[in-house]
């Protein structure tokens, strides 16, 4: 077994190559991607699970609780979702990453919380008590999600603060930029924006308003001028996890094909769905790279729609950090939607 | 600005016009042909001049209008654009719509704090229905029967511990159901140098099996040699105190080691309830990790103590472990893995030697891609041998297992599960042969403990 793990070891992996680096640790890899924006080289960073793997399920091994071990700070998008990280965090003993610890961060903190259950009960599925946790897949929660890992990397590297802040700084400036497009900010300024954003009320004011004699709307750059065509476009999903890019960029989440969140499809269900999706005019399809795209592509051909295999992490199909996954999918959802047109 | 120019106009229009009538005028009496030509050419000069003058005045005036109109425009763009944004903060202003509710009346913000403190439960029933088909019948056998209830509490009690409380009522006589402290364990969290400690009631880490409950095992019984060599058909639970060290990784393995000092009550082994000597056990287990989901874990225990009262007659139970788990994705995984137990018990009059192993494997065969809510569904096999009982002297048993369960959700499962028991003995207290068929229904419900790494399902 020794031989066979020297086989396997990594040639970067040995020997503490970073030994004075901050080491993270981060339960997913956009999160990860993240902490390199913010962190530079000042940080070594490893995402716990592969982006493949449904983040809900993940086999808390002795390998993840060993890299934990290492960790200087843990970073984890709590609210429920990576109910494996305790076993993980339990099993790593290492004081300084266990939650209320400097060295632990629950990035969801702070972000506003869509679908929070007002009944809790399995008889509605997998509920999760304090939202919908897949709040990254809205860009204005993830200048929070990286304001709460500044801090926390400030935290356990005060030196490195004054860079931390800076980073921060930057990475949310480009974040507006990729999101807005810096024309409309140019015009509007962030702040309002962002307000307008959270307050759901600036889709309807681009529409409605024009500037120069011209829609405002045409001002819109990046990914919300990518998605604005489609906007209010319905969509089924896999599984609940698309509200916050729903929210994003004004789409309809019509249903999903699974009768509840965290259960398998049934017949009946899928039988129904179909019949009120094709009336509803429904043109794209969602699914999760750790799905079934065969049930969802299936699904899709039955209502005239186009499946999409979205991914919902970096570091799969050459998507190499956050901005290139919501690249990626605000492209792959633009192209099946007018595909389907 | 527009007098100004008509009167610059006029001036220059006046100029032009005197000039003009200069160089028209014929020429005074008395003046040179020379000197005429001199004046005309000045009078040309002078013509020049003025008119380039006048264009470069006429460039001016045009500029100064560009820039008045476009200062004109961006006036207006300002005030167009202060008023964009008088609008778009009122529209920001306005209340936003409610939350997006996916079932009507389900989403919304509650608060629930008046429990908040209380430690998370979790309820496990384990129903089931043994049909015998031959050998011996228990009292339990061809009937329905909740077997099992639990309760799991668990809470952090401060920042450096955490406590679990664990209660069962057993069904141990038709209808006849006992409480028994399963395990009530506290857990040192913050320890330095990647210790762990846990002190109370707990199942030890002999192999892996012995760490689940009965609800929890991928069979509707025990295998032999975990009944045969640590007792019971729920596991071996121990008082005692367990600490344990996590080895810094080499790549993608890692070792933990761990060590108990325990009471050493367990009936088979050591002294049972009348123990007074603490019996000690050590463990190694090693995970060497391939990828996500793929890994080979191996373990060794060693137990030492004593079985009788007076600490005179020593037990050492050794074991090996080993599990061989593949899970691609949420459809389809495998598994591979059996413990080995060799025991050596001082006993009046010499010494007893004793052996048992099992092996098995499971298969979750993607039923799930052909229909989705076959997805949870596992079939497995075991085959377990042990030449141990210490009621029946030299005793020599084998048992072939199947079973096939199937989850609705991670919450419910049901199971049918077929065991054939032979047993041998040269002290002619054998049993017949057991044929046995198990219906299972195991549920849990609450808050529901994250599962280990290796847990079959």
């Amino acid at each position: 077994m020794l031989a066979a793990a020297l086989a396997l070891l990594p040639a970067g992996s040995r020997a503490g190559l970073a030994a004075e680096r901050i080491q993270v640790v981060c339960t997913l890899p956009h999160l990860a991607s993240l902490v390199r924006e913010l962190g530079g080289d000042r940080v070594q960073v490893r995402a716990l699970a592969a982006a493949t793997l449904n983040p809900h399920y993940v086999v808390p091994t002795p390998g993840l609780m060993a890299a934990v071990a290492e960790a200087d700070l843990f970073v984890e998008i709590g609210a429920g979702l990576e109910l494996w990280s305790e076993r993980v965090l339990q099993g790593a003993r290492n004081p300084r990453v266990r939650p209320g610890q400097p060295g632990y961060v629950a990035a969801y903190q702070g972000v506003p919380m869509e679908q929070v259950p007002a009944v809790l009960s399995r008889a509605y599925g997998d509920l999760h008590p304090l939202g919908n946790p897949h709040i990254w897949l809205d860009p204005l929660n993830v200048k929070v999600m990286a304001a709460n890992i500044a801090t926390g990397l400030e935290r356990v590297d005060p030196e490195g603060g004054a860079l931390y802040q800076a980073n921060l700084q930057r990475l949310q400036r480009r974040l507006d930029e990729a999101y807005f497009g810096a024309e409309l900010i140019q015009l509007l300024g962030i702040e309002l924006l962002e307000r307008l954003r959270r307050s759901g009320r600036l889709f309807e004011f681009l529409e409605q308003r024009q500037f120069r004699g011209a829609p405002l709307a045409q001002r819109a750059g990046g990914w919300l001028g990518r998605m604005w065509p489609y906007r209010r476009s319905r969509f089924v999903a896999y599984h609940r996890q698309w509200v916050y890019f729903a929210r994003a960029f004004d789409l309809e989440e019509f249903g999903q094909l699974e009768p509840k969140p965290g259960i398998p499809p049934t017949p009946g269900h899928l039988e129904q769905l179909e019949a009120a999706a094709k009336a509803a005019g429904v043109r794209v399809v969602l699914c999760a790279p750790y799905h079934d795209f065969g049930q969802a592509e299936a699904f899709a051909r039955r209502i005239g729609a186009r499946a999409v295999r979205a991914p919902t992490e970096p570091g799969i199909e050459g998507i190499e950090d956050y901005f290139g996954l919501m690249d990626e999918l605000t492209r792959r959802y633009a192209a099946a939607a007018q595909a389907a047109d | 600005m527009r007098t100004t120019t008509r009167r610059t106009a006029c001036v220059l229009g006046a100029a032009l016009a005197c000039l003009g009538s200069a160089v028209t005028s014929p020429p005074a009496a008395g003046q040179s042909e020379a000197e005429r030509g001199t004046a005309e050419r000045a009078l040309r000069e002078e013509l020049e001049q003025l008119r380039r003058r006048t264009d470069e005045r006429i460039g001016e005036l045009e500029r100064e209008l560009e820039a008045m109109r476009a200062e004109r425009e961006r006036a207006a763009a300002a005030e167009e654009l202060e008023r964009l944004r008088a609008a778009a903060e009122e529209q920001a202003r306005e209340p936003a719509p409610p939350p997006e509710a996916a079932q009507p009346g389900l989403f919304g913000r509650v608060q629930q704090v008046l429990n908040a403190l209380n430690p998370r439960i979790t309820v496990f029933g384990d129903a089931a229905a043994p049909l015998e088909l031959s050998g011996h019948e228990t009292e339990l056998d061809d009937r329905f029967s909740v077997r099992e209830v639990e309760l799991d509490f668990r809470a952090a009690v401060d920042p450096y511990a955490s406590g679990v409380l664990i209660l069962a009522a057993e069904e141990e006589e038709p209808g006849e159901y006992h409480l028994d402290v399963e395990e009530a364990y506290l857990t040192l969290d913050t320890l330095p140098w990647r210790l762990h400690a846990q002190i109370g009631r707990f199942l030890p880490a002999i192999g892996f099996v012995n760490r689940l409950h009965t609800h929890d095992l991928p069979w509707t019984i025990r295998p032999l040699p975990n009944q045969d060599f640590i007792g019971g058909e729920e596991g071996w639970r121990e008082n005692g105190v367990r600490l344990s060290w996590l080895a810094p990784a080499l790549g993608p393995l890692t070792v933990e080691l761990s060590g108990w000092v325990l009471n050493g009550e367990n009936p088979v082994v050591l002294a049972g309830a009348a123990s007074d000597d603490p019996a000690w056990m050590g463990r190694v287990e090693a995970t060497l990790e391939f990828g996500p989901g793929h890994f080979l874990s191996a373990g060794s225990n060693l137990l030492f103590g004593y079985n009788d009262e007076d600490a005179r007659r020593k037990s050492r139970l050794l074991t090996g472990d080993a599990i061989y788990k593949y899970q691609p994705n949420q459809w389809f995984s495998t598994v591979l893995f059996g413990e080995a137990y060799y025991l050596e018990k001082e006993v009046a009059g010499g010494t007893e030697y004793g052996f048992g192993a099992w092996v098995g494997a499971q298969l979750q065969p993607a039923l799930g891609r052909l229909w989705a809510p076959l997805q949870h569904t596992y079939l497995g096999v075991r085959y377990d041998f042990s030449n141990y009982d210490e009621q029946t002297e030299d005793a020599e048993q084998w048992a072939l297992a199947g079973y096939l369960s199937w989850y609705t959700t991670e919450f419910l499962r049901f199971r049918i599960g077929y065991e054939h028991r032979e047993r041998e003995s040269t002290g002619g207290l054998g049993r017949p042969d057991e044929q046995r068929v198990m219906l299972q229904v195991t549920l849990v419900f609450g808050s529901h403990p994250v599962e280990p790494f290796w847990f079959n399902r």
